[in-house]
Protein backbone atom coordinates (compact mmCIF):
# COMPACT_ATOMS: atom_id res chain seq x y z
CA UNK A 1 0.00 0.00 0.00
CA UNK A 2 1.24 3.50 -0.83
CA UNK A 3 1.78 6.10 1.86
CA UNK A 4 0.76 9.74 2.06
CA UNK A 5 4.28 10.95 1.29
CA UNK A 6 4.40 8.91 -1.89
CA UNK A 7 1.01 10.24 -3.00
CA UNK A 8 2.05 13.83 -2.26
CA UNK A 9 5.23 13.35 -4.29
CA UNK A 10 3.36 11.94 -7.27
CA UNK A 11 0.76 14.70 -7.00
CA UNK A 12 3.46 17.39 -6.99
CA UNK A 13 5.34 15.73 -9.81
CA UNK A 14 2.56 14.76 -12.20
CA UNK A 15 -0.52 16.87 -11.44
CA UNK A 16 0.31 19.22 -14.33
CA UNK A 17 0.96 16.30 -16.71
CA UNK A 18 -2.41 14.75 -15.85
CA UNK A 19 -4.14 18.11 -16.32
CA UNK A 20 -2.49 18.70 -19.70
CA UNK A 21 -3.55 15.28 -20.98
CA UNK A 22 -7.09 15.97 -19.76
CA UNK A 23 -7.02 19.23 -21.72
CA UNK A 24 -5.96 17.26 -24.82
CA UNK A 25 -8.98 15.00 -24.55
CA UNK A 26 -11.70 16.80 -22.62
CA UNK A 27 -13.38 20.14 -22.95
CA UNK A 28 -15.16 20.29 -19.62
CA UNK A 29 -13.65 21.32 -16.30
CA UNK A 30 -15.83 18.96 -14.30
CA UNK A 31 -14.74 16.03 -16.49
CA UNK A 32 -11.12 17.06 -15.99
CA UNK A 33 -11.59 17.23 -12.23
CA UNK A 34 -13.19 13.77 -12.22
CA UNK A 35 -10.40 12.23 -14.28
CA UNK A 36 -7.75 14.00 -12.20
CA UNK A 37 -9.15 12.49 -8.99
CA UNK A 38 -9.63 9.07 -10.60
CA UNK A 39 -6.03 8.90 -11.83
CA UNK A 40 -4.55 9.61 -8.40
CA UNK A 41 -7.06 7.37 -6.67
CA UNK A 42 -6.10 4.61 -9.08
CA UNK A 43 -2.44 5.22 -8.28
CA UNK A 44 -3.23 5.12 -4.55
CA UNK A 45 -5.04 1.81 -4.84
CA UNK A 46 -2.61 0.29 -7.34
CA UNK A 47 -0.05 -2.31 -6.30
CA UNK A 48 2.03 -1.63 -9.42
CA UNK A 49 5.79 -1.60 -8.80
CA UNK A 50 7.89 0.83 -10.80
CA UNK A 51 11.45 0.14 -11.96
CA UNK A 52 12.19 3.83 -12.41
CA UNK A 53 10.68 7.29 -12.32
CA UNK A 54 10.19 7.10 -16.09
CA UNK A 55 8.23 3.90 -15.63
CA UNK A 56 6.00 5.60 -13.05
CA UNK A 57 5.47 8.61 -15.32
CA UNK A 58 4.53 6.38 -18.27
CA UNK A 59 2.06 4.54 -16.01
CA UNK A 60 0.43 7.81 -14.95
CA UNK A 61 0.18 9.01 -18.56
CA UNK A 62 -1.27 5.71 -19.78
CA UNK A 63 -3.86 5.61 -16.99
CA UNK A 64 -4.85 9.22 -17.67
CA UNK A 65 -5.29 8.59 -21.39
CA UNK A 66 -7.32 5.44 -20.72
CA UNK A 67 -9.52 7.24 -18.20
CA UNK A 68 -10.18 10.06 -20.68
CA UNK A 69 -10.99 7.61 -23.49
CA UNK A 70 -13.32 5.64 -21.22
CA UNK A 71 -15.13 8.81 -20.25
CA UNK A 72 -15.53 9.88 -23.87
CA UNK A 73 -16.93 6.46 -24.72
CA UNK A 74 -19.42 6.46 -21.88
CA UNK A 75 -23.09 6.74 -22.73
CA UNK A 76 -23.70 9.54 -20.24
CA UNK A 77 -20.86 11.68 -21.66
CA UNK A 78 -22.07 11.16 -25.23
CA UNK A 79 -25.58 12.26 -24.37
CA UNK A 80 -24.95 15.28 -22.21
CA UNK A 81 -23.52 18.73 -22.82
CA UNK A 82 -21.24 20.27 -20.24
CA UNK A 83 -21.94 23.87 -19.23
CA UNK A 84 -18.49 24.65 -17.86
CA UNK A 85 -15.25 25.12 -19.71
CA UNK A 86 -11.68 24.04 -19.31
CA UNK A 87 -10.54 27.67 -19.02
CA UNK A 88 -9.85 27.43 -15.28
CA UNK A 89 -6.82 25.25 -15.90
CA UNK A 90 -5.16 27.79 -18.11
CA UNK A 91 -2.97 30.68 -17.15
CA UNK A 92 -3.39 33.95 -19.02
CA UNK A 93 -1.22 32.84 -21.97
CA UNK A 94 0.82 34.63 -24.58
CA UNK A 95 -1.13 35.18 -27.75
CA UNK A 96 0.97 33.01 -30.03
CA UNK A 97 0.98 30.05 -27.67
CA UNK A 98 -2.80 30.29 -27.49
CA UNK A 99 -3.03 29.91 -31.25
CA UNK A 100 -0.65 26.97 -31.25
CA UNK A 101 -2.52 25.27 -28.43
CA UNK A 102 -5.86 25.81 -30.11
CA UNK A 103 -4.44 24.47 -33.37
CA UNK A 104 -3.12 21.35 -31.58
CA UNK A 105 -6.43 20.82 -29.78
CA UNK A 106 -8.30 21.19 -33.08
CA UNK A 107 -6.39 18.26 -34.56
CA UNK A 108 -7.95 14.79 -34.52
CA UNK A 109 -7.27 13.05 -31.20
CA UNK A 110 -4.82 10.51 -32.68
CA UNK A 111 -2.55 13.34 -33.91
CA UNK A 112 -2.71 15.67 -30.94
CA UNK A 113 -1.85 12.91 -28.46
CA UNK A 114 1.28 11.80 -30.28
CA UNK A 115 2.37 15.39 -30.95
CA UNK A 116 1.94 16.24 -27.28
CA UNK A 117 3.80 13.12 -26.06
CA UNK A 118 6.62 13.68 -28.55
CA UNK A 119 7.13 17.43 -28.41
CA UNK A 120 6.08 18.25 -24.88
CA UNK A 121 6.88 15.13 -22.88
CA UNK A 122 9.88 14.27 -25.06
CA UNK A 123 9.01 10.63 -25.77
CA UNK A 124 10.37 8.81 -28.81
CA UNK A 125 8.17 6.84 -31.19
CA UNK A 126 8.97 3.53 -29.47
CA UNK A 127 7.97 4.85 -26.04
CA UNK A 128 4.79 6.44 -27.42
CA UNK A 129 3.94 3.13 -29.09
CA UNK A 130 4.28 1.39 -25.72
CA UNK A 131 2.18 3.97 -23.87
CA UNK A 132 -0.60 3.95 -26.47
CA UNK A 133 -0.37 0.24 -27.27
CA UNK A 134 0.23 0.90 -30.97
CA UNK A 135 2.73 -0.11 -33.62
CA UNK A 136 5.90 2.01 -33.82
CA UNK A 137 5.44 2.59 -37.56
CA UNK A 138 1.91 3.83 -36.88
CA UNK A 139 3.34 6.36 -34.44
CA UNK A 140 5.83 7.60 -37.06
CA UNK A 141 2.98 8.01 -39.54
CA UNK A 142 0.78 9.80 -36.98
CA UNK A 143 3.64 12.13 -36.04
CA UNK A 144 4.36 12.99 -39.65
CA UNK A 145 0.71 13.60 -40.57
CA UNK A 146 -0.02 15.43 -37.33
CA UNK A 147 2.95 17.73 -37.92
CA UNK A 148 1.79 18.42 -41.46
CA UNK A 149 -1.79 19.17 -40.41
CA UNK A 150 -0.66 21.44 -37.59
CA UNK A 151 1.60 23.34 -39.97
CA UNK A 152 -1.21 23.82 -42.45
CA UNK A 153 -3.60 25.10 -39.76
CA UNK A 154 -1.12 27.58 -38.35
CA UNK A 155 -0.12 28.82 -41.82
CA UNK A 156 -3.75 29.29 -42.71
CA UNK A 157 -4.08 31.49 -39.60
CA UNK A 158 -0.96 33.41 -40.52
CA UNK A 159 1.36 31.74 -38.02
CA UNK A 160 4.36 29.89 -39.41
CA UNK A 161 5.90 27.17 -37.21
CA UNK B 1 7.85 23.12 -33.57
CA UNK B 2 8.99 21.59 -30.30
CA UNK B 3 9.47 25.04 -28.78
CA UNK B 4 6.05 26.24 -29.94
CA UNK B 5 4.22 23.19 -28.59
CA UNK B 6 6.10 23.42 -25.29
CA UNK B 7 5.12 27.07 -25.02
CA UNK B 8 1.54 26.20 -25.86
CA UNK B 9 1.13 23.63 -23.06
CA UNK B 10 3.41 25.10 -20.42
CA UNK B 11 0.66 27.49 -19.38
CA UNK B 12 -1.54 24.58 -18.30
CA UNK B 13 -1.27 23.77 -14.61
CA UNK B 14 -3.29 21.74 -12.19
CA UNK B 15 -5.62 23.76 -10.05
CA UNK B 16 -4.06 23.90 -6.52
CA UNK B 17 -7.52 23.61 -4.96
CA UNK B 18 -8.17 20.47 -6.99
CA UNK B 19 -4.85 19.02 -5.81
CA UNK B 20 -5.78 19.70 -2.19
CA UNK B 21 -9.27 18.28 -2.64
CA UNK B 22 -7.92 15.17 -4.34
CA UNK B 23 -5.38 14.57 -1.57
CA UNK B 24 -8.06 15.05 1.08
CA UNK B 25 -10.49 12.79 -0.77
CA UNK B 26 -7.98 9.98 -1.20
CA UNK B 27 -6.66 10.21 2.35
CA UNK B 28 -10.19 10.18 3.75
CA UNK B 29 -10.62 6.88 1.91
CA UNK B 30 -7.44 5.71 3.60
CA UNK B 31 -8.99 6.46 6.98
CA UNK B 32 -12.12 4.65 5.96
CA UNK B 33 -10.24 1.70 4.61
CA UNK B 34 -9.27 0.09 7.93
CA UNK B 35 -12.98 -0.22 8.74
CA UNK B 36 -13.10 -3.25 6.48
CA UNK B 37 -9.80 -4.48 7.88
CA UNK B 38 -11.14 -4.05 11.42
CA UNK B 39 -14.01 -6.31 10.50
CA UNK B 40 -11.69 -8.92 9.05
CA UNK B 41 -10.57 -10.44 12.39
CA UNK B 42 -14.17 -10.45 13.60
CA UNK B 43 -15.28 -12.24 10.47
CA UNK B 44 -12.36 -14.63 10.74
CA UNK B 45 -13.30 -15.34 14.37
CA UNK B 46 -16.94 -15.96 13.40
CA UNK B 47 -15.87 -18.31 10.63
CA UNK B 48 -13.49 -20.10 13.00
CA UNK B 49 -16.11 -20.46 15.73
CA UNK B 50 -18.65 -21.71 13.20
CA UNK B 51 -16.13 -24.15 11.75
CA UNK B 52 -15.02 -25.41 15.17
CA UNK B 53 -18.60 -25.53 16.40
CA UNK B 54 -19.68 -27.41 13.31
CA UNK B 55 -16.76 -29.80 13.71
CA UNK B 56 -17.58 -30.35 17.39
CA UNK B 57 -21.24 -31.04 16.57
CA UNK B 58 -20.19 -33.37 13.78
CA UNK B 59 -17.82 -35.29 16.06
CA UNK B 60 -20.29 -35.64 18.93
CA UNK B 61 -22.08 -39.00 18.96
CA UNK B 62 -25.77 -38.91 19.79
CA UNK B 63 -26.51 -42.59 19.13
CA UNK B 64 -24.69 -45.89 19.40
CA UNK B 65 -25.14 -49.08 17.45
CA UNK B 66 -23.83 -52.29 18.90
CA UNK B 67 -23.25 -55.13 16.47
CA UNK B 68 -22.97 -58.36 18.39
CA UNK B 69 -21.89 -61.59 16.72
CA UNK B 70 -18.97 -62.94 18.58
CA UNK B 71 -16.86 -60.04 17.64
CA UNK B 72 -18.66 -57.10 19.14
CA UNK B 73 -18.39 -53.74 17.44
CA UNK B 74 -19.85 -50.43 18.45
CA UNK B 75 -20.55 -47.60 16.03
CA UNK B 76 -20.86 -44.07 17.43
CA UNK B 77 -23.27 -42.08 15.26
CA UNK B 78 -23.61 -38.27 15.15
CA UNK B 79 -26.69 -36.13 14.62
CA UNK B 80 -26.17 -36.32 10.84
CA UNK B 81 -26.44 -40.14 10.92
CA UNK B 82 -22.72 -40.47 10.19
CA UNK B 83 -20.38 -42.86 11.98
CA UNK B 84 -17.81 -40.83 13.91
CA UNK B 85 -16.16 -43.64 15.86
CA UNK B 86 -15.81 -47.41 15.64
CA UNK B 87 -14.90 -49.35 18.78
CA UNK B 88 -13.94 -52.97 19.15
CA UNK B 89 -15.77 -54.31 22.22
CA UNK B 90 -13.67 -57.48 22.44
CA UNK B 91 -10.42 -58.90 21.08
CA UNK B 92 -12.06 -60.68 18.14
CA UNK B 93 -13.40 -57.38 16.87
CA UNK B 94 -10.02 -55.64 16.81
CA UNK B 95 -8.83 -57.01 13.41
CA UNK B 96 -12.19 -56.20 11.85
CA UNK B 97 -12.19 -52.61 13.12
CA UNK B 98 -8.64 -52.20 11.86
CA UNK B 99 -9.38 -53.71 8.45
CA UNK B 100 -12.64 -51.96 7.55
CA UNK B 101 -13.02 -48.21 7.30
CA UNK B 102 -16.47 -47.19 8.48
CA UNK B 103 -15.94 -43.64 9.66
CA UNK B 104 -17.97 -40.86 8.04
CA UNK B 105 -20.30 -43.36 6.34
CA UNK B 106 -23.99 -43.26 7.19
CA UNK B 107 -24.77 -45.95 9.75
CA UNK B 108 -26.74 -47.97 7.17
CA UNK B 109 -23.83 -47.83 4.68
CA UNK B 110 -21.43 -48.68 7.51
CA UNK B 111 -23.41 -51.81 8.44
CA UNK B 112 -23.63 -52.85 4.77
CA UNK B 113 -19.89 -52.24 4.29
CA UNK B 114 -19.11 -54.24 7.42
CA UNK B 115 -21.33 -57.16 6.40
CA UNK B 116 -19.68 -57.29 2.95
CA UNK B 117 -16.14 -57.13 4.34
CA UNK B 118 -14.02 -60.23 3.80
CA UNK B 119 -12.85 -60.31 7.43
CA UNK B 120 -16.49 -60.31 8.61
CA UNK B 121 -17.52 -63.14 6.29
CA UNK B 122 -16.81 -66.01 8.80
CA UNK B 123 -19.33 -64.44 11.22
CA UNK B 124 -21.97 -63.24 8.75
CA UNK B 125 -24.01 -66.45 8.84
CA UNK B 126 -24.20 -66.69 12.63
CA UNK B 127 -26.75 -64.94 14.81
CA UNK B 128 -26.26 -61.19 14.69
CA UNK B 129 -27.80 -58.86 17.22
CA UNK B 130 -27.85 -55.20 16.45
CA UNK B 131 -28.85 -52.93 19.31
CA UNK B 132 -29.47 -49.22 18.96
CA UNK B 133 -29.08 -46.77 21.82
CA UNK B 134 -30.11 -43.19 21.31
CA UNK B 135 -31.08 -40.16 23.37
CA UNK B 136 -34.52 -40.07 21.75
CA UNK B 137 -36.93 -42.95 21.44
CA UNK B 138 -38.11 -41.75 18.01
CA UNK B 139 -34.55 -41.68 16.74
CA UNK B 140 -33.93 -45.22 18.03
CA UNK B 141 -37.02 -46.52 16.29
CA UNK B 142 -36.15 -44.77 13.02
CA UNK B 143 -32.63 -46.17 13.15
CA UNK B 144 -33.89 -49.70 13.89
CA UNK B 145 -36.32 -49.39 11.00
CA UNK B 146 -33.61 -48.17 8.61
CA UNK B 147 -31.23 -50.96 9.63
CA UNK B 148 -33.96 -53.58 9.23
CA UNK B 149 -34.68 -52.24 5.73
CA UNK B 150 -31.14 -52.69 4.50
CA UNK B 151 -30.00 -55.92 2.83
CA UNK B 152 -27.99 -57.15 5.81
CA UNK B 153 -30.54 -56.12 8.43
CA UNK B 154 -33.27 -57.90 6.50
CA UNK B 155 -31.62 -61.33 6.81
CA UNK B 156 -33.27 -63.94 9.08
CA UNK B 157 -30.20 -64.33 11.28
CA UNK B 158 -30.01 -60.59 12.02
CA UNK B 159 -32.07 -59.19 14.89
CA UNK B 160 -32.23 -55.47 15.34
CA UNK B 161 -33.75 -53.79 18.37
CA UNK B 162 -33.70 -50.61 20.32
CA UNK B 163 -32.02 -51.01 23.70
CA UNK B 164 -34.98 -49.43 25.46
CA UNK B 165 -32.58 -47.56 27.70
CA UNK B 166 -31.74 -43.91 27.64
CA UNK B 167 -28.68 -42.52 25.92
CA UNK B 168 -27.16 -41.65 29.31
CA UNK B 169 -26.79 -45.38 30.11
CA UNK B 170 -24.18 -45.75 27.36
CA UNK B 171 -21.32 -44.70 29.64
CA UNK B 172 -22.55 -46.93 32.49
CA UNK B 173 -22.77 -49.97 30.26
CA UNK B 174 -19.29 -49.45 28.90
CA UNK B 175 -18.04 -48.84 32.40
CA UNK B 176 -19.24 -52.29 33.47
CA UNK B 177 -17.09 -53.87 30.78
CA UNK B 178 -19.92 -55.19 28.64
CA UNK B 179 -22.01 -53.62 25.97
CA UNK B 180 -25.69 -52.75 26.20
CA UNK B 181 -26.30 -55.27 23.42
CA UNK B 182 -25.83 -58.07 25.91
Amino acid sequence: MRDEQDLQYVMDQYADTVTRICVLYLKSKSDTDDIFQNVFLKYWNSHAQFDSEEHRKAWIIRVTINQCKDLLKSFFRKNTVSMDSIGDCLEAPKEESTYVREAVLALPEKYRTVLYLHYFEGYGATEIAQILGKNVNTIYTLLSRGREQLKQRLEADGYGI
Amino acid sequence: MEYNIKQAFEGIHANPALKRQTMAHILSQKKGRPRSYRLAPVLAAVVMVCTMGGYAVYQTPVSYINIQVNPSIELSVNTFDRVVDVTAQNDDAVPIVEAVSLKNLTYVDAIETLSNAECFAPYADGDVTITVLSDKEDTSETMVSNIQSCAFGNQNNVHCTSSGQGYQHHGEQSGHGHSYGK
